[in-house]
This record gives C-alpha cells, structure tokens and sequence, in this order.
C-alpha cells in the first residue's frame, strides 16, 4: 500500500524519502530510470560491450551521493550528470584517440539560438536520422543529441548534465545536427537557420 | 532491455543496498566537501591578490614603472625587467580559481572569458586594497632587517641597482650644472655592489625641473660609460609614499 502511494509521488520526492533512510524506495527511481539510462548508454558509449555494468555503476553512485541532491532542484538533471561523468569515464577507459578536454564554445557567452520548428517536428525529423548517423559522430555530439532528441533535456537542464554554458548546449547542439546530417545522405534538407535569442 | 534484465539490476543493486555493501555518504561529507571548495577557493583568491599587488607594489617600488615614461629604450628595459615569473604564476592561480569556480553552477554557466574577467577584476580590486595598506612596506622594512624568512630576498632585491640592466638608484648627495652624485648605499642595503657612488650626467636640454636637490632619493636609467659614471636616458625623483 505504501509502496502504491508512492508510485504517485514526484522522484523529488522518493529521493527525499531515501535520504530519509527509506532503502527501499530507491527501486522505485531505478524503475523510472533504467530504461532512459540503458537507452542514453547504448547510444553514447557505442560498441561498448560493459553496458550493463556501467548502468549499474550510475545507480550506484547515485545511491552513494544522494544526500547531497538538494530536493528544491529537478532530479533528473542531478542522475543525468552522474550518468554523465560514468559514461565519459567509461568512454576514456576504452578510448582509442584521446577525448577532447577542451572545448573552445565555452570560451565566449554564445547567445541562445532556438529553433523555429516546433519542437515535436524537429524531434521526428532528427529522430529519422539519429540512427543512420549517430555512432559517427564525436561523443561531445552525439551525446548532446541524445540528452534533447532523445532524453528530451531542455538547454537548462543539459548545462547542468553537461556543466557547460546554456548558450554553449545551443551552438553545439547546432554542430551535432549539422554534423549529424554530412552523414546522412538522403537527408538533403539543410536544417533552417534558426532565431537568435538572448535569456 | 527485457524484463528479466531490468529485474536483474535493479535486484543487483537493491540487494547490495540491504547487505550494506553500498551506504550512502553523510550529509557532513558533501557540506565538508563544498566548505573545503570554498576555503581553498577564497585562499587561492587572497594568495593570487596578494601576489597582483606585489607585482605591483615591486614595479613602484623599486622604480622599474618609471622606465615607461623614459620613451621607447625605457619601455625595452621595462619588458625585460619585468618579473615575468611571478606573472606565470599568477596565471596558474587563475587557471586553478576558475577550475575550482567552475564546480558551482554560477561558474560553469558563465562562458570561460567573463569568469576569468569577474576573476581579474576581484583580484585587482582586491590587490588595490592591499597596496594601499602598508602591508608590503612592512615585509619590505622586516626583510631588510632579515627578519622574513622564505620570500624576504623578493623585498631585499627590490631596491637594487642593476647596472648591468643600465638601473640605478641612490640618494643624491652632490648636485653640479649638468651631473649630480648618487650614493646607493643609503639607500640600499646591499653587501654585494661594487661601488656605492655615482656620477650621473644628465642628458642635454633637462628642463631645471628635472634636476633633483641634495637628499632626493632618484631612479635614474642610464649606460655606465665608465666605473662610476653614467650617462643617463631618465630621471625621475621617488616621492615620499615611494620610498616609505
């Protein structure tokens, strides 16, 4: 009965209640989580055959570290970045070339550009492509399209996963399309320039 | 994924959870963790302000900020003499307050050059504050009594005329029409020079005002065209808040 009422509650708030001491409760954020963190690592560490222990790693950690999760903030930010950090460690272990550590987007404030096309549509559309493209790209790209198109992260949340600045999440995620479609030859569309906003 | 599988992690970890193989860190870890952030980030902050303003206050005090109005050979000089080393380091401290920064989210939200300038601005601030304080002239005042250990030779060194580098510097103790005679030696206190006295004769057509009186300490930048003898590019008089 208790564990029905609280299958209604937000993960903020399970998360409060394994704080608490509540163990059990931490299945319930495994449940919700599982499939988006096995999906999220499939995609972003390609090839990899030690998928399920690097998950398992995730919720680990996430289990070790909870207390420091404020409960005020979104959760699934805070279990993205541990994801985050998880999987490019995963990624460095078993990379062949060595992981760009630098990244020169977040040398200047960049403004935010937004896209003109309604979210869903662009969300089909790239979504057609992901998977014909996506295991050729950089991992700073292609994990970027996975935590919007796939993950469905807004800019905010993907520069908390990312530590990034919010302009920077807009100009690489406008890279990775651009980089995402050279590889995809019958998508001849060139994506649309899209507006410039400043938050 | 099927369902076996996810029933299979999720047990994994459940079971690891209930057998105390896994525990979740205490709240006093993570408050420790970011304190310690803090602290070491306030540290770096004073130390980089305190060595912006050292730069400084050795740039004032020894007179090499006086080569910048001596024309283009005093800006060569100055660019020399300039205590590049200490500017390295103070870019390191930079870099490593800008890592710590980044840790929080004002400062991986903000891009790298805003940070870096915010960083600047505070240590320069900062730095302003600390020159303004006698804070250096008293390390200066203990290191020439030998008494600051460790970083006491970066005062001494200070005030040291550098002959090699055509710097000179000294109490004028006799003042001619077109020359007047230095003595370092009340004014430094530094075993090691050769000669204590010097003749400096001034360039042609030194306005009178540039002329110094008996007891002006001066910094001149000049050749030494003999042992004692300079030929001097430029002059400028320290004032009392220089020499303090």
């Amino acid at each position: 009965m208790a564990m029905s009422n609280e299958i209604s509650k937000t993960d903020e708030e399970i998360a409060a209640l394994v704080q608490k001491g509540q163990k059990e409760s931490f299945g319930i954020l495994m449940d919700r989580y599982e499939r988006k963190l096995f999906s999220y690592a499939r995609k972003f560490l390609i090839g990899q055959d030690n998928i399920e222990d690097v998950v398992q790693e995730v919720f680990i950690k996430t289990y070790q570290n909870i207390k420091s999760f404020d409960t005020s903030q979104k959760f699934s930010p805070w279990i993205y970045r541990i994801a985050h950090n998880t999987f490019v460690n995963a990624l460095r272990k078993n990379a062949k070339s060595p992981l760009r550590f630098f990244d020169f987007d977040t040398f200047v404030a960049h403004p935010v550009y937004e896209d003109t096309m309604p979210v869903e549509k662009e969300q089909k559309r790239i979504s057609k492509v992901i998977d014909k493209g996506l295991d050729k790209l950089s991992p700073e790209y292609r994990e970027i399209i996975i935590l919007f198109y796939i993950e469905n992260l807004s800019y905010k949340e993907i520069a908390d996963v990312l530590h990034i600045p919010i302009g920077t999440v807009s100009v690489r995620l406008l890279r990775a399309k651009k980089e995402l479609k050279k590889f995809v030859p019958n998508e001849q569309k060139e994506p649309h320039e899209p507006n410039e906003y400043h938050e | 994924m099927n369902e076996n599988e996810n029933k299979k992690l999720k047990d994994s970890v459940l079971e690891k959870i209930e057998t105390g193989k896994i525990n979740m860190k205490p709240r006093f870890y993570f408050v420790a963790e970011v304190t310690a952030l803090i602290v070491v980030a306030i540290l770096t902050l004073l130390t980089s302000s305190l060595l912006v303003s050292f730069i400084i206050f050795s740039l004032i005090a020894s007179g090499k900020l006086f080569l910048l109005g001596f024309g283009v050979r005093g800006l060569l000089t100055f660019f020399v003499l300039f205590p590049w080393s200490l500017l390295i380091v103070e870019i390191i401290f930079i870099i490593l307050l800008e890592w710590l920064i980044k840790k929080f989210k004002f400062g991986y939200r903000s891009s790298l050059t805003r940070l870096v300038f915010v960083i600047l601005l505070i240590s320069i601030a900062l730095s302003v504050v600390i020159i303004i304080t006698p804070f250096h002239n008293i390390l200066q005042n203990r290191a020439e009594q030998r008494n600051l250990p460790i970083i006491g030779s970066y005062y001494r060194g200070l005030r040291r005329p550098i002959p090699d580098q055509e710097i000179f510097r000294g109490v004028v103790s006799n003042v001619g029409t077109s020359s007047f005679v230095i003595d370092q030696s009340v004014d430094v206190d530094d075993n090691e020079a050769s000669n204590s006295y010097y003749l400096i004769d001034l360039p042609p057509n030194v306005p009178s005002s540039f002329f110094p009186s008996v007891g002006d300490t001066v910094f001149v930048a000049g050749k030494l065209t003999s042992y004692d003898t300079v030929e001097a590019y430029g002059i400028q008089k320290f004032s009392t808040s220089d020499i303090q």
